[in-house]
């Protein structure tokens, strides 16, 4: 009876427009009422949702990227890749996914790439003659790269609920990220080929690979982040929470003393665009904290597992494949954050029954979290650029919904063949 | 326009509390960044950690985070699903927002006098021993803060309803 309140107030207060974090403060606050327990319990309870030295990383990963964002190295990265793959039929299509693999080495969220470098990829891409809806598509799609490729604000949720390693998961994104972007850059070639779109033309290969070396050696300091950010994780010199920091100097040192594009003033501005931002993440955790409480004590927990091993009995695929339809279906809801704090422990003990490594199944939650931010109707990329470019939600998504396709593709081929996420974690971490 | 006095005040009430909001979680964030660098220093040059470090990042981090959501509160920013209420007329959006405001500002309000009273109840933190109500403090200060933030949109919402009104007012004169 309370449970159902509870879940009923939560969905109303949801679909009404709450925002999501308030709705799960509001409706475990009512259900806390009714049971007459200690309010001034779950204001600690929330305080100690935050209370994690590994979720540091997280301010400190947005900041990283909001600084190179203000220094031009969104441009500089650009250019690299325009000399690289630009020459491939749909040239700029390829650029935007390559960028978007390079800034997702720096960048933990796909809001924040969609709004820095995405814009920059999607305005050239444009200004080319390419469709405005297949580049947004283009532009949505690989943003799913951002959180994939670490540093990663998902994995670090993920992380501190399962008590995993933060690093070997960094590390066991790194192939699934490059499978994603190579799978999309066939689709652009496809499309490309069909379509005529533009290409840059070569006049010969010396002077592309002049071009080449030049935009290079302009990138090259900022294609470093993130080998410091892996190198001082796999090295054990550092924790993330560090490493995260050490990328934030990093990127000061790159465009307060090499670019000279930054003043103190303007990292002064970037850690307020930070603090005038990051709360409405940061508020999800403690809210997640007092919902998953209420989850707790009415063992909501075990109702999900006993109607998971109802529906797909000791099949361990099946077992997979339901997880995975349950989160799709989370991710066209809600955001990301939340269903990897309140759904991941409720799985995990489902998961790891059937014989799956948290690493691999990590990985997996987290592609699938990011391919629910491109739906509607909460998808948070989706809406970003629609928001952003003032395209209509539903021309973007005719263009969208086979590179949707293709992503659940590549999520089936990452599920079912484990190497692709354990390979590099397992032969770093002996 | 009826409110317009009233609302001029709550703006600058927003303003003042932003302001404030932001200026102490931005020093959070600048601390804490300096303090981690300084420790990762003292541990590798100097091989002697500080101590306290971590205990005091994890509280600089949640005063932030918490004055963060307030601030962003304040600009009406937390994450909400549209696609239902957008199906709605403008003016039934308007309402439904109001309702949903004022619930949270019930939700809000209540978890105050509780949590002031948690804080008696504290000891002291484990590294740093200092008394951690100075800590906890953070929680019913956020609510309280959360309270005017919203109640502050609840004013424009009714300026912007008030708004509607009159445009459909004249609307329907011009016709």
């Amino acid at each position: 009876m309370l449970l159902a309140v509870f879940l009923l107030s939560f969905s109303l207060l949801f679909m009404f427009g709450m925002p999501i974090s308030v709705a799960m403060i509001s409706s475990s606050l009512l259900y806390i009422s009714m049971r007459g327990m200690d309010l001034g319990f779950m204001a600690m309870q929330m305080f100690s949702g935050l209370d994690n030295f590994v979720l540091i990383a997280i301010p400190m990963f947005i900041l990283t990227a909001e600084v190179m964002n203000k220094t031009s190295v969104a441009d500089k990265i650009f250019r690299f890749c325009n000399s690289l793959v630009g020459y491939i039929p749909g040239g700029l299509g390829h650029v935007n996914v390559v960028t978007s693999i390079i800034f997702a080495g720096m960048s933990g969220s796909a809001v924040a790439d969609v709004g820095g470098i995405g814009r920059l990829s999607y305005q050239a891409m444009v200004d080319e003659g390419f469709d405005k809806e297949f580049s947004a598509s283009v532009t949505i799609a690989s943003s799913t790269i951002g959180p994939i490729i670490p540093p990663s604000i998902p994995m670090v949720v993920y992380a501190m609920v399962t008590n995993v390693s933060v690093g070997k998961l960094f590390f066991g994104g790194v192939l699934p990220g490059l499978i994603i972007g190579l799978v999309l850059m066939v689709y652009v070639y496809v499309i490309s080929l069909k379509r005529h779109y533009p290409k840059n033309s070569m006049t010969s290969v010396r002077v592309f690979l002049r071009d080449l070396f030049f935009a290079f050696l302009k990138g090259f300091f900022p294609l470093l982040t993130p080998l410091i950010l892996l190198g001082g994780i796999y090295l054990g010199v550092v924790t993330t929470t560090e490493a995260s920091v050490l990328a934030v100097l990093y990127s000061f040192i790159l465009g307060f003393f090499l670019y000279r594009t930054m003043k103190l003033k303007d990292f002064v501005e970037c850690l307020k665009q930070v603090f005038a931002t990051c709360g409405s993440i940061l508020l999800l955790l403690p809210a997640a904290k007092v919902f998953s409480f209420v989850m707790t004590a009415e063992n909501l927990q075990d109702i999900i597992y006993q109607g998971m091993m109802a529906f797909s009995g000791n099949n361990r695929w099946l077992i997979m494949l339901s997880v995975n339809i349950l989160f799709l279906i989370l991710g066209m809801l809600s955001d990301p954050t939340v269903n990897i704090m309140l759904f991941v422990p409720m799985v995990m003990p489902l998961i790891a029954a059937s014989g799956f490594d948290p690493i691999h199944f990590g990985v997996i939650i987290v592609i699938n979290a990011m391919i629910g931010n491109t739906t509607p109707p909460v998808g948070q990329v989706l809406l970003a650029v629609c928001g952003i470019e003032k395209l209509s939600f539903e021309k973007i998504i005719r263009e969208l919904w086979p590179m949707i396709i293709l992503l659940l593709v590549a999520l089936a081929i990452i599920i079912m063949v484990p190497q692709t996420v354990l390979a590099i974690p397992n032969a770093l971490f002996r | 326009m009826k409110y317009s006095g009233l609302q001029k005040g709550c703006v600058r009430v927003r303003s003042v509390l932003q302001k404030g909001e932001m200026l102490i979680g931005s020093t959070c964030l600048a601390v804490m960044l300096v303090m981690m660098l300084l420790n990762i220093f003292f541990r590798y040059i100097l091989s002697k950690p500080i101590y306290y470090s971590d205990e005091l990042n994890n509280y600089l981090f949640i005063w932030m985070s918490f004055l963060s959501a307030a601030y962003v509160m304040g600009n009406d920013g937390h994450v909400r699903v549209t696609a239902f209420v957008s199906l709605l007329s403008k003016r039934s959006q308007l309402w439904v927002k109001v309702v949903m405001d004022l619930i949270m500002v019930v939700v809000f309000f209540q978890y105050i006098a509780p949590s002031l009273r948690m804080l008696g109840r504290l000891k002291l933190s484990n590294m740093m021993r200092i008394p951690l109500k100075y800590v906890y403090v953070i929680m019913p200060i956020v609510f309280l803060l959360m309270c005017i933030h919203i109640l502050v949109n609840v004013i424009e919402e009714f300026t912007r309803l008030a708004l509607l009104k009159q445009e459909a007012a004249q609307a329907n004169g011009g016709a």
